[in-house]
């Protein structure tokens, strides 16, 4: 698309309600790592569920000159990926890269880029499900007060009847964290593998949850701990002796594709990456 | 609404988000601004509407506050009620006992506080700021700002996460900020 040529339109597609109303919110969520901010959710061109929360994030605060990746579970071309970049092209001018580096604002569902960011970008997150503690109380009034009272003996208690039950936590999404030594929070559909990469990181993590109408923030330099035991520390997935069919990786997130014959084969889930190093480009 | 005003408004947003997730940086709020009155109205047609109210403390000049309803829309109220509280020189005057902190259920119910001073250097302050944000410690210096209100901030963000929010303006048009996160030490040097 020519940038030049001015898309018409309000820029960035959201009224300036809107975006105030977000803007508010995410400088709060920054302020206070891992509590979940409320918002006022606006009707989107897609339906809640498909990407809003962090796409209404994403509109209140692109610029014209932004370089925006838009991944969903690690790919850059799937359908949805493919239409929120046209949507972002269309309202905002903005130009689309799948390479991370060269990215100044990225998008993603369930998956954090395999190569490191650096604090001149941010990470757009979606998210389904904010509420970490949903899992053990289905009451949003009785999770508030266990947040403002830092109360989180019953995850804990969760956590300990899935190692009593099959020897280990079972949870491989949504990995519970504590945020800043003070907030439990969900890190969205990222699998373990990514989880480490919250941690003192150089970038800003955005997370928005449409459907609930919630925006939370990991700033740059934040401690974000997974909840471990002594005696059962957080494990990332292990792929070792496994790797990527494509590119040789053996040092990314792989996702297991099973053969017409009945063999296993595996590929990188973070496509962009993979493409990167089948092209000749060497990681530091 | 003017689509060049909008992208200005952009460009302000993606400053003052960097501000509060690098505590303690310096940087200006618009290439365009070199003054204080500028970048407060810049923040304010950024962040402001009908939907925020406003309080000014201390010596904030009255034509400046009306000029900020006016760009933004916003409205002006009680302090105690206050989304934002714009302060000038030499401070609140112990008036932050006054703003809203938030509560434990709504940590986020809180003002925003935005002192106006003279000048922002991100080095040769006497106060080290480490939390969220910060590799290590920082030792911003504000010129302009009675060196008491650090430490009624210090005791308005003792009972994390209940607090205040801070942005500082300065005279050449630039931007830092505070968030309750940030923890301040020393200061008697």
């Amino acid at each position: 698309m020519d940038r030049e040529a001015a898309p018409r339109g309000t820029f960035a597609f959201l009224d300036d309600g809107a975006k105030k109303d977000v803007r508010r919110a995410l400088l709060k969520a920054v302020a206070i790592p891992g509590y979940q901010v409320p918002y006022g959710s606006r009707e989107m061109p897609l339906a809640r569920g498909w990407g809003t929360g962090g796409i209404q994030i994403t509109l209140s605060l692109l610029k014209p000159d932004d370089i925006v990746k838009v991944i969903d579970q690690g790919c850059d071309g799937s359908v949805n990926a493919v239409n929120i970049k046209k949507f972002y092209e269309r309202t905002a001018g903005v130009e689309i890269t799948t390479d991370t580096a060269l990215a100044t604002v990225v998008q993603t569902r369930h998956r954090i880029p395999e190569e490191p960011l650096t604090d001149r970008q941010i990470l757009v997150l979606q998210v389904p499900y904010p509420e970490a503690l949903r899992e053990v109380e289905p009451s949003e009034a009785q999770t508030r007060r266990m947040h403002a009272e830092a109360d989180y003996a019953r995850m804990w208690l969760h956590l300990y009847e899935d190692i009593v039950r099959f020897g280990e936590i079972r949870i491989s999404y949504r990995y519970p964290c504590t945020v800043n030594g003070r907030h439990v929070m969900d890190p969205s559909p990222i699998p373990r593998w990514d989880v480490p990469k919250l941690h003192m990181a150089d970038a800003l993590f955005l997370f928005g949850a449409g459907r609930e109408r919630r925006i939370y923030a990991i700033p740059p330099h934040t401690r974000v701990e997974p909840l471990e035991f002594e005696d059962h520390r957080f494990r990332v997935e292990d792929f070792s002796g496994k790797s990527c069919a494509r590119c040789g990786a053996t040092d990314t997130f792989l996702d297991e594709i099973l053969m017409p014959d009945g063999s296993q084969t595996h590929y990188c889930s973070d496509s962009g990456h993979c493409d990167k190093r089948r092209a000749g480009w060497k990681p530091c | 609404m003017n689509r060049n005003l909008t992208i200005e408004e952009h460009g302000a947003f993606r400053r003052i988000l960097d501000a509060i997730a690098h505590p303690g940086r310096v940087q200006k709020l618009s290439d365009k601004i070199s003054d204080l009155d500028g970048a407060a109205l810049l923040f304010s047609r950024t962040l402001l509407d009908p939907e925020t109210g406003f309080a000014v403390a201390s010596s904030v000049r009255s034509d400046l506050a009306s000029r900020i309803e006016r760009t933004s829309g916003c409205r002006l109220v009680d302090l105690e009620k206050a989304d934002f509280v714009f302060v000038a020189k030499p401070g609140t005057d112990g008036a932050l006992d006054r703003i809203r902190r938030g509560t434990p259920d709504w940590p986020d119910a809180s003002a925003t506080v935005v002192y106006l001073v003279e000048a922002l250097h991100e080095e040769g302050g006497d106060r080290s700021w480490s939390g969220p944000g910060i590799p290590g410690a920082r030792f911003p210096k504000t010129e302009g700002l009675d060196p008491r209100e650090w430490d009624l901030l210090g005791e308005a963000n003792s009972t994390y996460p209940l607090g205040v929010d801070c942005f500082f303006l300065d005279g050449h048009g630039q931007i830092m900020a505070m968030p309750r996160s940030t923890r301040l030490d020393g200061g008697n040097r």
